[in-house]
């Protein structure tokens, strides 16, 4: 896979004393960093339909590509270029697909070469939420930001 | 620094959307707030954290400001979780 993925376990728990409001001074404070969900059919939809709920906010600012379980063969690299061209406000993008490996990731891999773009996998609501709140930060910082919420919220009862 | 403690008592408990509200009001002072359930203390502004913690209707919380609006900001909490979140139940 491309060089700009970011493993899951890399720096877990670095940005653990990050203000949470995700507010970051210097060159970056004040631009965006724009974020696509790339997903199996509508996960991605789905979730921003949720955290919309939850925050009661719009997210329509976040680009979401799905891949038609039917006719994967239709969605394609172009597709996601244009998704993450329309993001990009000038600082870059974050991607966020579900199952590494699968062919929403592997698509999103094909196209990252030479693009201002990072890939997180794994996608879920954590992951999303958190990712919104620090869009302020750069694209590799805000891709090791999401992983963080993301594997912070998996967690094992044992009642 | 200020300390108070609070009881969840909305029907729904700190479910997302209620910690959602709860950030939003503490994010809008500046003085750091934290908010606690037994020995676990999460930033008040950080949804994920205060999702944490679990606490459904009938959990007291612990509630911790610091900085020039402290006062205002644990109170504004307590009434938001004494509002019932604005859910009304």
């Amino acid at each position: 896979m491309s060089s700009g993925m970011h493993e899951a376990n890399s720096s877990a728990g670095e940005a653990a004393t990050d203000p949470a409001s995700g507010q970051v001074t210097g060159q970056f404070a004040d631009q965006l960093t724009g974020l696509v969900l790339v997903t199996h059919g509508q996960i991605g939809r789905s979730l921003l339909d949720v955290a919309e709920f939850i925050l009661d906010q719009s997210l329509s600012e976040v680009g979401f590509v799905s891949f038609r379980q039917s006719a994967m063969e239709h969605t394609g690299a172009e597709e996601i270029r244009q998704a993450i061209a329309r993001a990009d406000q000038g600082q870059g993008v974050l991607v966020l697909t579900d199952v590494g490996g699968a062919s929403p990731c592997n698509q999103v891999a094909s196209v990252l070469q030479g693009a201002r773009v990072d890939l997180v996998t794994g996608l879920n609501l954590a992951m999303l939420l958190r990712a919104w709140n620090y869009r302020r930060q750069p694209p590799a910082k805000l891709a090791t930001l999401a992983t963080e919420g993301a594997i912070r919220d998996i967690r094992e009862y044992h009642p | 620094m200020i300390s108070s403690r609070v009881t969840i008592i909305n029907k729904l408990g700190l479910h997302a959307r209620a910690a959602s509200k709860l950030v939003n009001c503490a994010s809008g002072f500046s003085s750091e707030v934290w908010i606690s359930r037994g020995s676990r203390e999460v930033n008040c502004k950080s949804i994920m954290g205060v999702l944490t913690l679990a606490a459904g209707r009938g959990t007291e919380l612990g509630l911790r400001a610091e900085g020039n609006d402290e006062a205002a900001a644990v109170s504004a909490i307590t009434d938001l979780i004494g509002n019932y979140f604005g859910e009304g139940e």
